[in-house]
């Protein structure tokens, strides 16, 4: 058998992570095995790891990695709603972000930096605009806490998805962009321009629970689990249940159409369509960075500030149910908290990933 | 939490989905790597700072569109390279690629003299291989840089500094080689003292 040389192992990268101690469990039973043979090889580990030390620079030189982390945990802390304005062009091919994940991860996170690097100078701004680029690449998107995406399409249409929320665009045989249909989880808000006579064409919206469908209009839809919700606030809007799941005696209950105001309520599960009159700006502004309260209670507040932030709320039992009615901005959530701690008198801080309100009473 | 169980890929899979601890492990992890090429790119300790701390933010930003990483290492460190890369055009300073930083490890302390008599601990293994460093050519200190402090592998140094796989293979293995031919002849000599 040939001699086993100090070589022969460095030039495997598996055994240099055994050695710096990074690899995972199955690695390390591996080579602790190989290790257990023979343990003439222990001489190898030990030069081994003479190696590493030597390789290792001075810990003198390098700046001080608890301050470092420090300062990168206050900057995550401050991470909020940050808005991108991507372009979707509809005439090239298109890749699952994950396919491609290192071209793509550059593109958005170019994006995003240069919305990060526009917040910390100007931090108390809009970030509406912060940015706009090319997003050819994929046909759907998911958005982070704290993160709102606006799509502008080649009519000048735009749709907005909310943080936490997942849209999939349908795409044509050719790989192009079919901007006719979407299926949504979460929440967006939609802007489609009107098209009419020659041009005239339907855009959809799927969820679980059906679809809403629009000429040119201006709607949003969110899905909750067991239902959704569509608010129109300009137009005309479509909503209906998905043919599976009625029966025949339900046919003229199966869809609706809205008018400006309305909030259908509709579910596959429970078959049913319910319609209200409600202010659509409660349920729309949020694509403008504000929420608008009608008699809310505090409670769903923070329903909306853990959706939209990540963030858990903790309320003193006196603040819950609390009806707020007004608007904020969001594009900061210590605007939001300081709005929240003069509407309702009382302390509003965080600690965190939780929000705390009241607790000091 | 025993962070140091974890190996990279599973710290990077909990990053990916929101948990803080795991990803301040990463940073703390990384940091010193990332210090050191940084240096080898802008010779500015501000500018390297800040390019981590901002390689950082965007990708906690980006966290839920990153896909499974096959290599932590290699994802982190091309990324810091073009963030600093950026910042280093933005600036339109002339920054001079400095190898030697890689190479130029730490001063010899003591006259060599001395080494012989004293070869028996861990410590002067060490410092010999320091020494034996020295004797390598600029590329075959980055090459084994990158596999001794980054932890890439022969593909991912090969793409990194655009070579073949096997050529990275092949410098390692010569440097390797080299060093331990040449701290061996201090053993040689110590016992034809004693």
């Amino acid at each position: 058998m040939a001699k086993e040389l100090l070589e022969d192992f460095l030039v495997n990268a598996s055994f240099v992570r055994w050695i710096r101690r990074e690899s995972d469990a199955e690695e390390r039973r591996y080579w602790d095995a190989w290790l257990q043979k023979d343990f003439g090889r222990k001489h190898i580990v030990e030069e081994a790891e003479a190696v590493l030390a030597a390789c290792r620079q001075e810990e003198r030189d390098m700046p001080n990695i608890q301050i470092e982390l420090a300062k990168l945990e206050t900057a995550l802390d401050k991470v909020v709603y940050q808005s991108k304005v991507l372009q979707l062009k509809s005439s090239r091919r298109h890749f699952l972000i994950r396919k491609r994940f290192l071209a793509v991860a550059i593109l958005i996170v170019g994006v995003c930096l240069s919305s990060f690097v526009f917040y910390q100078y100007w931090s108390n701004q809009h970030l509406n605009d912060a940015a706009t680029a090319d997003i050819t690449y994929s046909q759907e998107y998911r958005t982070g806490f704290g993160e709102k995406v606006t799509f502008r399409l080649s009519d000048n249409s735009r749709i907005v998805l909310n943080a936490n929320s997942y849209i999939r665009f349908s795409t044509d045989k050719d790989g192009k962009f079919d901007t006719k249909e979407v299926w949504l989880e979460g929440e967006a808000y939609f802007d489609i321009t009107n098209h009419s006579g020659m041009n005239e064409r339907t855009f959809t919206v799927y969820t679980t629970d059906g679809s809403v469908s629009v000429l040119g209009t201006r709607f949003a839809v969110k899905t909750f689990e067991g239902e959704s919700r569509a608010v129109l606030e300009e137009g005309e809007i479509l909503v209906e249940l998905p043919a599976e799941s009625t029966g025949a005696a339900l046919d003229d209950k199966r869809r609706v159409i809205l008018k400006p105001g309305d909030k259908a309520m509709f579910s596959a599960g429970y078959k049913k369509i319910t319609i209200s009159q409600v202010n659509p700006r409660v349920y729309t502004s949020w694509n403008e960075d504000i929420w608008v309260f009608d008699d809310t209670p505090v409670s769903e507040i923070a329903v909306r500030i853990k959706d939209t932030f990540g963030i858990e709320v903790i309320i003193n039992q006196k603040y819950k149910e609390r009806r707020i009615t007004g608007s904020v901005g969001i594009s900061d959530i210590n605007v939001l908290k300081e709005a929240l701690s003069a509407i309702l008198k009382t302390s509003v801080w965080q600690q965190d990933q939780v929000l705390y309100i009241g607790l000091d009473d | 939490m025993e962070w140091n169980k974890y190996s990279n890929i599973e710290l990077w899979k909990l990053f990916k989905k929101g948990d803080r601890g795991a990803f301040s492990e990463l940073f703390s992890r990384f940091y010193p790597r990332l210090f050191r090429y940084g240096m080898s790119l802008v010779s500015n300790e501000e500018a390297i700072k800040d390019g981590i701390q901002e390689l950082f933010l965007e990708l906690w930003c980006n966290r839920t569109q990153l896909a499974e990483a096959n290599s932590v290492e290699y994802y982190i460190l091309v990324s810091l390279k073009r963030v600093l890369l950026k910042e280093r055009k933005k600036a339109n300073l002339r920054q001079e690629r400095n190898f030697e930083y890689i190479e130029s490890f730490v001063q010899i302390e003591s006259g060599i003299e001395r080494q012989f008599i004293q070869l028996e601990s861990e410590q002067e293994r060490e410092i010999l291989y320091k020494k034996a460093l020295k004797t390598l050519t600029a590329r075959q200190s980055e090459v084994l840089w990158l596999r001794m402090e980054f932890g890439l592998d022969n593909g991912e140094i090969a793409d990194f500094l655009g070579l073949s796989e096997k050529s990275a293979r092949n410098i390692i293995y010569e440097a390797i080689k080299k060093m331990r031919e040449w701290v061996a002849l201090f053993d040689n000599i110590k016992i034809n003292i004693n």
